[in-house]
């Protein structure tokens, strides 16, 4: 389109137009994600709003919990104190599972991991 | 036998190498000897103080190589007679085949998670290319042709590959003296962007927490680089190479189906390359192509770029700032300029630096990613202008 020797004017008009270009390609796709996000999940149900819990404050945890299976969480920890003690699932007996940590941020625990590697 | 020492003493690298054959500013200079000297000097920087080792090794080797006199090894083949073994692995980088390749491997280790995440992220990838456009404008205004300007631009956007794969198409002489500066500039991202940084942002916006992204779901992430190279390549055919083997790459880390190809993209490929293409580029910084007062303009036009990419990186992040109401951390709009992940890192450093429970690495991270696919973008625009 532009030969070896370019003027400052067109020099001008190439930097603008790419960039205007730049700008209107990311764009795009950051709508277009949008739009998949939106698609995907407009069949699900939003969880409820702050005032239409309000009236059921005796059971919010369990209201806003996903569903779990109880089971495969006691499988999945068991095998992995298995795994820490280098033993068997069958040496010792699960009773109960119950958090020992405050709830954080997942991005907050792996800079703390990555953190503690670094040492 | 006088007769016989002689021959020998002139088919011999030694009798070349001081002879003063490079003009340099009015001087004639042993060029090769000086070309071996910068190579040490960057084997050094390699291998004592860690600049990109994996790549600054193989370039500065290459280099090395290529000075040698008489070794013939980027020698042309002529007629019946073989060229030299670096001829031919630079055919490779010449005809455009390890960049993308790179691409591939670059993609099969990228979590486009963060900038599924917050889309409007993509913005800060595109405003750090800023740096590109400004400097192919100082360029032109130092007197490089447009390709050459182009080409010298492309490295404010900080991605290896991409400097190398437009440089080779527009101009390959330079491609020695863009290779240095970009990766030299890359390895120094931790020294030039934190002062930029805090020149830009007040101390109020440095301190600035952001909200956790939300979940990405594996079908999002399968259908992002199916969707970005339709839409990428059809709007901007000359982007095909890059965005086109970037995606590959990402949709098979991502489809989960093929491990073992993930394996060795992300591990033997990506290293089998790197060694090519960087020995390759090395050959191309000879005597008589380094050794001339516009690898001085490129070098000096190179951290002007990168200066500029993440001003405007930073600058449209305080845009966005402002128009959420201070939910974004200007300071990640520094991590617009590829530079994968150092950049990101560098973001998640200074804001640890002033706010010890501030963790901005994977918000850095969207800008981060989303410049590696502006600046494939931005070198299309380039090959569609000057090819």
């Amino acid at each position: 389109m532009f030969g070896d020797v370019i003027t400052m004017g067109d020099a001008v008009v190439v930097c603008l137009f790419s960039l205007a270009v730049v700008f209107l390609v990311l764009l795009s796709i950051s709508y277009m994600i949008d739009l998949v996000h939106y698609l995907l999940t407009r069949g699900e149900k939003k969880p409820a709003s702050p005032a239409a819990a309000a009236p059921a404050p005796a059971a919010p945890v369990a209201a806003a919990a996903p569903a779990r299976d109880d089971h495969a969480d006691a499988v999945l920890v068991a095998a992995a104190v298995a795994a820490y003690l280098g033993t068997t699932t069958d040496q010792f007996v699960v009773r109960s599972i119950r958090r020992l940590v405050p709830e954080e941020s997942p991005w907050v625990q792996a800079s703390r991991m990555n953190r503690r590697d670094a040492r | 036998m006088q007769e016989i020492l002689r021959g020998f003493w002139e088919s011999t690298g030694f009798s070349q190498l001081f002879q003063c054959n490079t003009e340099l500013f009015g001087l004639r200079l042993p060029g090769e000897l000086i070309m071996i000297g910068i190579a040490c000097i960057f084997l050094y920087l390699a291998i004592k103080k860690g600049f990109e080792p994996y790549l600054l090794i193989p370039i500065a080797f290459g280099m090395l190589l290529v000075n040698l006199p008489l070794a013939g090894l980027m020698a042309h083949a002529v007629g019946d007679e073989n060229g030299g073994l670096l001829y031919y692995l630079y055919q490779g980088t010449e005809l455009g085949i390890y960049p993308p390749l790179i691409f591939l491997c670059i993609g099969a280790g990228t979590d486009f998670g963060p900038l599924l995440a917050n889309p409007r992220s993509l913005l800060l990838g595109a405003a750090a290319q800023l740096g590109i456009f400004t400097t192919f404008f100082g360029a032109i205004f130092l007197g490089f042709t447009g390709p050459e300007a182009a080409s010298i631009g492309i490295i404010g956007g900080a991605d290896g590959p991409t400097a190398l794969y437009l440089t080779s198409k527009l101009a390959p002489d330079l491609l020695g003296a863009i290779a240095i500066a970009a990766y030299s500039y890359m390895a120094l991202v931790p020294v030039i962007q934190p002062p930029i940084i805090k020149l830009l942002t007040t101390p109020e916006e440095r301190v600035i927490k952001m909200e956790q992204l939300r979940e990405v779901s594996k079908t999002e992430k399968i259908i992002f680089p199916i969707a970005v190279t339709l839409f990428t390549v059809l709007l901007l055919p000359s982007a095909g190479a890059l965005i086109g083997m970037l995606m590959l790459g990402n949709l098979l880390k991502e489809s989960g189906r093929v491990p073992l190809l993930v394996e060795c993209i992300q591990k033997s490929l990506m290293y089998i390359v790197s060694i090519l293409l960087g020995l390759t580029v090395g050959a191309k910084a000879s005597a008589e192509m380094f050794l001339r007062p516009q690898t001085l303009q490129i070098i000096v036009l190179g951290v002007v770029a990168f200066g500029m990419g993440t001003a405007g990186g930073v600058l449209l992040g305080k845009v966005m700032c402002k128009m959420t109401g201070g939910k974004i951390n200007p300071m990640i709009g520094a991590a617009g300029v590829s530079a994968v992940p150092m950049a990101a890192r560098v973001v998640q450093k200074e804001g640890q630096k002033y706010n010890p429970s501030n963790f901005l690495l994977m918000h850095a991270m969207g800008p981060n990613v989303a410049g590696v696919i502006g600046s494939a973008v931005a070198a299309g625009m380039l090959l569609l202008f000057f090819q």
